[in-house]
């Protein structure tokens, strides 16, 4: 038996120990920045040209021209996204929130120009004296620039509980 | 009496109160948002006598197809029949009281209870053999069901009680709003998909949601200001429905309306249709909207089509005691406690227009409504931090006179009352109601 037919088909061997590394950074980069806050430097991490941020309801698939979603942004609705998290008339974001994930079970591939990292989260949401527990999983699709830096060109989370009620979402999934 | 996290205290009273000393024309008393035995008479005077929304019938729209909620806080199964007709079954085994049906949603040819294995047929009658030592028979041992279910248009309501007024007199003057949501579709038939849906809950009481004209320019201000730079020819007072001028203020023509038995409405359409002309081009616009208007105008004519895309389908409306129609959507509100709530936006779709102005509904629905949308969590906030406000009780007085008696308020024809857009007639008219029900008994 060789070391491939015992990896798990969602891994890929072709991506090199550095680049894992590298990725596994980027995650927790992104996670980071997203749960304290710096959200400008978070739109930073998108890649150049059309990108995808989706957050599905009801199920983890679906189909968004015909189901609705929990996020389902391009570069401009993000952009709106932002800017109205850090307005001050935003009354759900008070400022105070404090948000803190954990990431884990990255798994890694590539397939043409994208690296795909699989990963599993568990966050933490507190709010006005409430702590909210989360989980869910993430697929990002990361392309390198020239610079050998990556960038996010799509972003899919999977909460765990989007078929049930939820309560306001005051972290960047 | 429970605390926003859940916690009880002790009530400083262990009587319920006398319901005819908490609603007035002009205030109400907060102990109706807050006190759990107020909550418990509602389930019984209000959720357990008049008509409350079930579902719509396109969500099960074939024989077998079936979807399971709560009513007054029952379980309960929406069913289509085998005849075609719709009953809401009472989700109990009569054996020993399991949960019948545990799928949210589906087609099934019976009901089996997993318990002892009884089975109930589509219509709830039993089809499993009694024991004959009980002296009972199947007849006796059917599924219980709601005595009265009704339909206006494809929208199914249902009552606890077997008498009281019809749908048609409760809903009244209502239903021409219906028909404007209705008629914005080309067959004068939606669309709704138990699947694809928003629910949301937080921790306040049911009576908050809706219906106030109030609000919008302050606890919305965020979302008027990034409306603002995103398009020209629109005011930023789109919240969600693209405006040409700002529909919240009082010297525009919205009209803040309340309807006998509690409905209530903010009625935009007048300030609308003043700007027909912007909204026909906004369509013409949009993906799909020249094949939509092209068959609004071959069906109602240019005029009456104008009209219509005018008004975009959006009634606006509050259905006393869980129902809502605003903007793309249809919104059930479900009380679970004095102070925790859900509410279950369900996205309407137009039949016989092309997909993607389908699509482009769902995409304005995501803007405002739902979870992590850019208005509907700051209702959520507001509704939340009222209910921690609700528990000091030093003044327990909550005012609703906002515009009473005064010059903007009309008394019209048709039997409803109309005020200025903020003015508080739409909860003057829910509370009216509430008192009404609460106390006959």
């Amino acid at each position: 038996m060789t070391a491939q037919t015992t990896v798990d088909s969602m891994t890929d061997t072709a991506v090199s120990p550095q680049q894992r590394s590298d990725l596994e950074d980027f995650v927790v980069l992104e996670a980071g920045l997203a749960d304290s806050g710096r959200y400008e430097e978070w739109l930073g991490l998108w890649a150049e040209g059309d990108i995808e941020y989706w957050v599905p309801c009801n199920s983890d698939d679906g189909n968004p021209a015909s189901s609705i979603a929990i996020i389902y942004d391009d570069r401009v609705h993000m952009e709106e996204r932002i800017a109205r998290m850090v307005h001050r008339f935003a009354h759900t974001f008070t400022g105070e929130d404090r948000h803190q994930r954990v990431v884990g079970s990255l798994q890694f591939a590539q397939q043409a120009d994208e690296f795909i990292v699989r990963s599993t989260f568990i966050l933490g949401s507190l709010h006005r004296g409430q702590q909210k527990v989360w989980f869910g999983r993430s697929i990002h699709r990361l392309i390198q620039t020239a610079e050998g830096r990556f960038r996010m060109r799509a972003k899919k989370v999977m909460l765990l509980n989007n078929d049930e009620a939820l309560p306001n979402i005051l972290f960047l999934p | 009496m429970n605390t926003s996290n859940g916690a009880v205290i002790a009530s400083s009273s262990s009587n319920v109160p006398d319901v005819a000393d908490l609603v007035f024309d002009d205030r109400v008393h907060s102990r109706i948002f807050t006190d759990p035995e107020i909550f418990n008479l509602e389930i019984e005077r209000i959720f357990k006598r008049t008509w409350q929304f079930a579902l719509h019938e396109s969500e099960i729209p074939n024989a077998g197809d079936f979807k399971t909620f709560e009513l007054a806080l029952e379980p309960v199964i929406a069913v289509r029949g085998k005849d075609d007709s719709i009953k809401i079954l009472v989700n109990r085994c009569r054996h020993r009281g399991m949960q019948v049906c545990e799928q949210r949603s589906g087609n099934a040819s019976r009901f089996q209870c997993w318990y002892h294995g009884w089975n109930y047929a589509l219509d709830g009658s039993l089809l499993s053999e009694v024991d004959q030592a009980t002296g009972m028979t199947q007849d006796d041992l059917g599924l219980g069901q709601l005595p009265r279910v009704d339909n206006y248009r494809g929208f199914v309501f249902a009552s606890f009680a077997e008498s009281g007024p019809s749908l048609e007199e409760h809903l009244g003057e209502t239903r021409r709003f219906f028909d404007i949501m209705l008629d914005y579709s080309p067959t004068g038939r939606v669309r709704v998909d138990p699947k694809v849906v928003h629910r949301v809950k937080y921790d306040g009481n049911w009576k908050q949601v809706g219906m106030d004209g109030y609000h919008v320019h302050f606890v919305h201000r965020s979302v008027v200001d990034i409306f603002s730079s995103r398009k020209e020819g629109t005011t930023g007072s789109a919240v969600g429905a693209l405006h040409m001028e700002d529909p919240w203020s009082d010297a525009s023509s919205s009209r803040a309306r309340g309807f006998p038995y509690g409905h209530a409405a903010l009625d935009l359409l007048e300030q609308r249709m003043a700007h027909a002309d912007d909204y026909l081009e906004e369509v013409e616009n949009s993906p799909g909207g020249h094949i939509y208007l092209e068959k609004m105008t071959a069906i109602h004519g240019r005029d009456k089509a104008k009209e219509m895309i005018a008004m975009h389908g959006d009634p606006h409306l509050g259905v006393f005691p869980n129902l809502q129609l605003i903007h793309d959507h249809l919104r059930v509100v479900v009380p679970i406690s004095a102070s925790h709530t859900e509410v279950h936006m369900y996205p309407i779709m137009l039949e016989d227009v092309p997909a993607e102005f389908n699509t482009a509904r769902l995409r304005h629905h995501e803007d405002f409504y739902g979870p992590a949308s850019f208005g509907s969590p700051d209702d959520a906030e507001i509704f939340e931090r009222t209910q921690n406000g609700l528990m000091a009780e030093v003044d327990p007085w909550i005012m609703v006179n906002r515009g009473l008696g005064g010059e903007g308020e009309q008394h019209e024809s048709d039997g409803t009352t109309t005020g200025n857009i903020s003015a508080e007639v739409t909860q003057r008219a829910q509370f009216a109601e509430w008192r009404r029900l609460m106390l006959q008994h």
